[in-house]
């Protein structure tokens, strides 16, 4: 499966977020809840990778898990266009069918549900049912080595237990054998070391390679950046995306720091 | 008898019956009458028949416990209890009547017995119907019979353990089953014999508004290792039948005995079950009890530690959907010193089942130094569904150690969303949510049992979504 050249067989498509308003929901009971974003618009095409970067608390997250489906947050206005299928309208699940994946900040953990598991189940519901079960259990165990996961951890339960580095890698697994179009990337670097940093993004730039899958990474270092090809630079503030631009934008902020860019930007 | 239309549950696998010619049904209700009919038919020695008589008497002076489930509905006298399907237990399949042999063929039972069981003993209503002992354990002096034809080969045996560890009076189930018991197994393992491969026993109500009353007595010999396993099914009638059973256990000095119960009754059978197992100095005696089924089930799976470093297990699993109450729970009765046991519960509810975890610790004077741990996990599936924990403690000893944890979870709206988020169904995380909360028992279970129980957890869990 790896490496398999499909590459070329892969139709350009676009991911097209149009406007977009998100609350989130503080009393589930009351549904009383609180704006987050305004306006958010954004596209991207397969095979980009593009960078999404903020203040904390300026939303980025929110961005990741609203599209996601996540249950906190409700999509108030705006739109998002997965390759003519409309997102916003469809359950968490129908989402992740329609290609979108979303890899977490803090990803839950759930007792008793094993990685191997996990992922066997995900990709059965997505590519029909796996013949060889044993070949299959060998790919993923190849995979977690190439990400520097113990293959032991295939049996330990989902996030349970799992360093913050360690949960970073096991989302990017299940992204691996989900092969989405579209992927948001939270934070993957935080909590990564050196060495492992390096390795993570060798393993998305092949991967971003050889499946056309366009991605937005969220991060607040540069570290990660220097390794990827990066088509565009997104700056989010209070909720929005007040600029966009090339890596110089991420340079600039990494030198001068979030204010002084946006004095500069009359922002 | 006429056939009765069954209610098809889309969840329910189970739920065929089969039409047969019995060779007795009991009138409904039970009268001193119908004990020495039933008596009679099995030509039982006269001391039996007056344990019966007595326990009757007993019965009648008892009233339905006052605490637990409301059982008002249960109509005693509108229960046929005595169902005789054939004449006499067949030793191999060939023997048994076609529509017996189907119902367990379609139950997948014989293909259990194969490989991998030691002896297998199918009970259809009130009687055993097939029975097989691999010749290599009886050369070593295993006996596994039906307790009917226990009572006919060894009397002695039989007479001297029946009711020596639950007496016929010890509570209005227990002198309800004294007094109308039919079939069950009794197993002896010899000194120093190991089982090594469980074995089973399958319990199939087939008759509308039937009573299934059986005995089981287990003897585990001093040094001696057994498992037992039974499995219990019933067709889908609207009308309720009440299952009884008795299951006493002795387990000598340094002998292990694991009893693995999958009930999975009809939602119209009240499962009224008494429990309890002897243990002797050093020996083990572990309950493992998942109780999927039934309207009512009542079951407290118990042992005295009598002997000393003792030690006592329950392991139990319940699921509750509509309409449904599982009251289980565990007694450990501490009288030896350095006795220890360890209750561990998960319970499952869903569209208003409700679970309710009962157990007893009593730790006697003479048990110093004895050890209790309880866990009592709870998983709630929806806001309509209730989990209760009633735990009592009597501690008669300075220096016992007892923990006792608790919890109750809601089923993670987050985690539904994090496994939905990668593209599966919303009824395809349900269920892996629950099969995850219980991994830790299902782990423990034979390979055909788990596989049986995570399929019943995705059938419920299709079930309960949209
Ligand atoms: N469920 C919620 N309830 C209330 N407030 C929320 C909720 N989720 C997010 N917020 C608020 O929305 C804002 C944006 O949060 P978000 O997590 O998207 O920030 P972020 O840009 O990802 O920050 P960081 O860089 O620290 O990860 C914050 O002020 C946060 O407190
Ligand atoms: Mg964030």
């Amino acid at each position: 499966m790896r490496n398999t050249n499909i590459s070329k067989n892969i139709t350009k498509s676009e991911l097209i977020i149009s406007h977009l308003g998100v609350s989130a929901i503080i009393e589930p009971q009351t549904s009383q809840k609180k704006g987050i974003l305004k306006d958010v618009s954004c596209r991207m095409r397969s095979g980009e990778i593009h960078v999404l970067m903020g203040k904390n608390g300026s939303g980025k997250s929110t961005l990741a898990m609203a599209l996601s489906g996540h249950p906190d947050y409700v999509i108030d206005s705006g739109s998002c266009v997965l390759e003519k299928t409309e997102l916003v309208t469809l359950s968490a699940d129908e989402r992740a069918r329609a290609g979108l994946f979303v890899s977490f900040q803090t990803p839950i953990e759930i007792a008793g549900v094993s990685v191997f598991q996990l992922i066997k189940t995900a990709y059965e519901q997505k590519f029909g049912l796996i013949e060889n079960v044993l070949n299959f259990y060998h790919e993923v165990e190849r995979e977690a080595t190439l990400l520097g996961i113990p293959t032991a951890s295939m049996h330990r339960s989902i996030h349970e237990g799992f360093s913050g580095g360690e949960k970073k890698r096991l989302e990017l697994l299940q992204m691996k054998f989900l092969k989405p179009r579209f992927a948001f990337i939270d934070e993957i670097d935080s909590g990564l070391d050196v060495d492992a940093i390096t390795m993570v993004s060798q393993y998305l730039k092949e991967m971003v390679a050889d499946s056309q899958m366009g991605c937005v990474i969220i991060t607040h270092y540069e570290r990660l950046l220097k390794y990827l090809p990066i088509n565009a630079v997104h700056l989010m503030s209070k909720g929005s995306i007040v600029t966009s631009g090339d890596t110089s934008l991420a340079d600039q902020i990494m030198r001068d720091g979030f204010d002084s860019v946006m004095k500069k930007l009359e922002l | 008898m006429k056939q009765l239309p069954s209610i098809q549950s889309p969840t329910y696998t189970h739920g065929f019956s089969v039409p047969l010619d019995y060779a007795y049904i009991s009138e409904r209700g039970l009268t001193k009458k119908t004990i020495e009919t039933l008596s009679s038919m099995k030509a039982e020695p006269e001391w039996m028949k007056k344990f019966r008589l007595d326990a009757y008497a007993l019965y009648l002076q008892k009233t339905l416990p006052s605490w637990g489930p409301d059982l008002s509905s249960l109509s005693f006298d509108d229960i046929r209890y005595y169902v005789k399907p054939t004449d006499g237990e067949k030793r191999t399949w060939d023997d048994v009547p076609d529509s017996i042999k189907k119902t367990f063929d379609r139950l997948g039972t014989p293909q259990a017995e194969r490989e991998y069981l030691a002896g297998i003993k199918n009970q259809f209503d009130s009687e055993v119907v097939q029975g097989q002992l691999k010749p290599i354990w009886e050369e070593k002096g295993v006996i596994f019979l039906s307790m009917d034809e226990a009572l006919k080969k060894h009397p002695n045996l039989v007479r001297k353990h029946i009711g020596s560890v639950i007496p016929s009076g010890d509570n209005v189930f227990a002198s309800l089953n004294s007094a109308v018991w039919s079939g069950g197994s009794f197993i002896y393992v010899p000194k120093n014999v190991e089982v090594s491969l469980p074995l089973q026993a399958y319990f199939r109500i087939n008759a509308e508004r039937a009573g299934q009353f059986e005995r089981t007595l287990i003897i585990a010999d001093e040094g001696s290792k057994v498992t037992y396993i039974e499995g219990c099914t019933s067709p889908s009638f609207s009308t309720s039948s009440l299952h009884s059973a008795v299951v006493e256990i002795i387990v000598e000095k340094g002998a292990h005995v694991e009893y693995i119960t999958i009930q999975n009754w009809y939602k119209h059978v009240y499962n009224l079950v008494t429990k309890r197992a002897l243990v002797k100095e050093e020996a083990v005696m572990v309950w493992t009890d998942c109780n999927l089924g039934s309207k009512i089930t009542m079951k407290y799976p118990s042992y005295i530690l009598a002997g000393k470093a003792a030690h006592g297990e329950t392991l139990s699993l319940a699921f509750a959907g509509a309409n449904q109450i599982q009251d289980t729970g565990s007694k450990a009765i501490h009288l030896a010193p350095y006795t220890t046991s360890s209750i561990v519960s998960k319970s499952i509810s869903q569209g208003g089942g409700i679970t309710s975890y009962r157990g007893l610790i009593s730790i006697g004077p003479n048990a110093h130094h004895a050890k209790n741990h309880v866990s009592c996990d709870a998983l709630l599936l929806d806001k309509n569904s209730i989990s209760n924990t009633y735990p009592t403690q009597r501690v008669f000893t300075g220096d016992a150690t007892i923990t006792h944890e608790a919890t109750v979870s809601k089923i993670g709206e987050r985690q539904l969303f994090y496994l939905m988020s990668r593209g599966l169904t919303a009824s395809q995380a349900r269920a892996m949510i629950v099969r995850g909360f219980a991994d830790p028992l299902i782990k423990k279970l034979p390979m055909e049992y788990a596989v049986e129980l995570n399929r019943f957890i995705d059938l419920e869990m299709e079930g309960s979504v949209g």
